[in-house]
């Protein structure tokens, strides 16, 4: 019995230790700023979702990549956060003029007017050719996706700001980690460097300008930067916010299809 | 005697063997030719195939659960448990010549100095997979240094719209197979000779590392390849193998229906479509065969082969026709020495033998000058070196084309030239063997 014990005991001990120190990277971090980072993460995320509005805005994509034209893409975003449905409708190029995004739930598609056919797609991918993701104009998850690992006290320019560290919580997640600096006053997050599976730096996303709507914060200039294909760049530009009611059939293919005709 | 006289009249004209001989030498060589080039076909893609994805027989697994933590459903494309998978295979007695296992990293853009190429990247084990490695044509570098824990190997095409050569980093952008963004640092070790569409967007790493990039375990893999000896010319043995395969899998694992797909006019299509169904979860396998790939293939073969055939048989009605005038107007021609010879004692069926003997030497000299020149048309074409680089690589051998005739084949294309000579002087020889000897003299033809 005792030689069963001592083992076990063991194991035990170690187990404690570990789920202690695990608590203790966010609650050090806590204790040492005297804040709730868990719930700063969250408040990045509401700052931006619109839990009882609808949510539409004008887009402009520039895209850039080396020895290529700049490519110009414009849309128009819609969302329902509190029901988790998102569209995007492209208006320009004519070659591209209405195909679009669809999201309910969890199901995401592309609609082609060409083809006429809805194709399964993810918040994860690229809009067209540019480097920004559906999910990047999408209601913010951090909190829910993400585990904090690491806080800095860190001057951003002559902002200051915390440097939140993030961990992904499942393998399902865009970006294994995730490097946030947000303001210490408002919670708006201002840049975000992202990283891949292996760790290597894949693209940094800049926060440049925000417009306050409805006590909601929306990033109107969003810089993106491919940190693997030096050159390639994406800057969003969002107007003509409005926080007035969608009609429920805008989030159902039929609206895709009609808007395309 | 009667085949002597046969001969002996077609030597007196000459000209007339000639031209109807030179008609069943034309329709001949071109049902050869067709039948030869489509046979090859189907031999070449198949080959070339098990080549290009190690196999005959493929085993591919995909799992589908609820994520714990965002509770999104979610399809990953892996084999769960590898182990399980070949000891199945080793205990059900399969006689097979090599097992690929393989990952790939699809859709990776590969990035230099500004340059992007999209690419699959095929992971292999190539310490088992030697025999694979050798029909790897490589340009430049060496396969060897793709024990280079980062190594890659990429065709000519895509070096060249990188700018990249040997020895170069190259960055790669893809996903893991849990769909999270990833990326790594790639040495090109190795340059190959490009082979065709489907070889030029294709680049080979360690199946290690590929793991490793993709989120999978150092022993996991996403398909898993059965190579068999002789198998490129007999594809029914192929189904056969599959099917005992699919018995003895099901017994332990949860397989998708493969006699649904099979029945569908597409297989392929049809597995995909089942693939991509939402109405299960747990783990499934698909097995699948080269003869799913290549069932199209064989439809479009199949329809090639009966439009020659066709073409043939109006090509043989021109000389069926031509074959019943001459023979007619020989009939009227002689009909004095038909007279004189069953005078002499020739009974009726030997002048019908006699006619129609003649019009089957038309037939077998131009069957065997057709063939004749058909071997050499053959044999030139197939010495012609079209290159690896063609997007036709994959219908021909190593760049060359090539032929093969079934001999069910050549008999009934010699049956239907046959056929087609008897025919033709069929009526002419029973009339000619009817003529009453006092009324033939008396002829004045």
């Amino acid at each position: 019995m005792k030689k069963v014990i001592k083992p076990l005991g063991m194991v035990l001990i170690v187990l404690l230790i570990s789920v202690n120190l695990n608590a203790q990277d966010v609650s050090v971090y806590n204790k040492k700023f005297g804040l709730d980072f868990d719930q700063v993460l969250e408040n990045v995320d509401n700052i931006g979702n619109f839990d009882q509005k609808d949510f539409s805005s004008d887009m402009t994509i520039v895209s850039q990549k080396p020895g290529e034209e700049d490519e110009v893409l414009v849309t128009k975003v819609l969302r329902r956060d509190y029901d988790d449905k998102f569209a995007l409708i492209i208006l320009a190029p004519q070659a591209q003029k209405g195909q679009g995004y669809l999201q309910i739930g969890d199901n995401v598609w592309f609609y082609d007017p060409g083809s006429r056919k809805f194709e399964h797609s993810s918040m994860k991918e690229n809009i067209q050719n540019s480097d920004a993701k559906n999910s990047d104009i999408n209601r913010s998850s951090l909190a829910k996706d993400y585990n904090i690992i690491k806080v800095q006290d860190v001057m951003l320019g002559k902002y200051p700001t915390w440097k939140i560290t993030l961990d992904a919580k499942t393998e399902n997640v865009s970006y294994k980690k995730v490097e946030l600096w947000v303001t210490k006053k408002g919670s708006l997050a201002l840049k975000a460097n992202e990283y891949g599976f292996s760790g290597k730096l894949m693209r940094t996303t800049a926060y440049t300008k925000y417009k306050k709507i409805d006590n909601k914060y929306i990033p109107t200039k969003i810089f993106i930067r491919d940190q693997l294909n030096i050159g390639e760049n994406s800057e969003l530009t969002m107007s003509n916010l409005s926080v007035a009611s969608l009609k429920d059939s805008t989030f159902s293919k039929a609206f895709l299809e009609n808007v395309s005709k | 005697m009667v085949e002597k006289i046969a001969l002996r009249n077609l030597g007196r004209q000459k000209l007339r063997t000639t031209l109807l001989s030179l008609a069943i030498l034309g329709s001949f060589v071109f049902i050869l030719l067709v039948n030869g080039f489509v046979g090859s076909i189907i031999l070449n893609i198949g080959q070339n195939a098990s080549h290009l994805f190690a196999g005959h027989l493929f085993i591919e697994g995909q799992q589908r659960m609820e994520d714990p933590v965002t509770g999104e459903s979610r399809k990953d494309y892996y084999i769960k448990d590898p182990g399980q998978i070949e000891d199945i295979i080793n205990e059900s007695g399969l006689e097979y010549r090599y097992m690929s296992r393989r990952s790939m990293i699809e859709n990776c853009t590969l990035i230099f100095e500004g340059s992007t190429v999209n690419q699959g990247v095929i992971g292999a084990d190539w310490e088992r997979e030697s025999f694979f490695i050798d029909r790897i044509p490589i340009q430049k570098g060496a396969f060897s240094l793709i024990e280079e824990r980062e190594g890659i190997i990429i065709s000519k095409a895509i070096a060249d719209k990188l700018k990249a050569d040997v020895g170069d980093n190259v960055i790669g952008r893809f996903k893991t197979v849990y769909g999270q963004y990833n990326a790594a640092d790639f040495k090109i070790v190795g340059i190959t000779s490009d082979s065709g569409l489907i070889g030029a967007s294709l680049a080979y790493a360690d199946l290690g590392y590929v793991n490793e990039l993709i989120n999978l375990k150092e022993d996991q893999y996403m398909t898993l390849g059965l190579y068999f000896d002789d198998m490129n010319q007999d594809f029914k043995r192929l189904d056969k193998i599959a099917d005992n395969l699919y018995e003895e899998l099901e017994k332990e694992v949860v397989l998708f229906d493969r006699d649904k797909a099979k029945s569908e006019e597409n297989p392929i299509h049809a597995m995909m479509k089942m693939l991509q169904s939402d109405d299960w979860t747990g783990s499934r396998y698909v097995l699948s065969t080269l003869n799913d790939v290549l069932s199209v293939v064989q439809e479009i073969s199949l329809w090639v082969n009966i439009v020659g055939y066709i073409v043939l048989v109006i090509m043989l009605l021109v000389v069926l026709i031509g074959l019943f005038n001459t023979f007619w107007i020989v009939m009227l021609e002689r009909t004095k020495e038909i007279g004189t010879i069953r005078a002499v004692g020739m009974q009726r069926p030997a002048v019908f033998r006699m006619l129609l003997t003649e019009s089957v030497l038309i037939g077998v000299i131009g069957m065997v000058v057709g063939t004749l020149l058909s071997f050499g048309i053959m044999f030139i074409v197939s010495r012609i070196n079209f290159g690896t680089d063609s997007i036709f690589f994959i219908i021909m051998k190593n760049g060359h084309i090539t032929f093969y005739l079934p001999w069910w084949q050549a008999v009934l294309n010699i049956s239907i030239v046959f056929m087609v000579t008897l025919l033709g002087a069929l009526i002419p020889a029973v009339k000619a063997s009817r003529l009453n000897p006092a009324e033939a003299f008396q002829s004045i033809h």
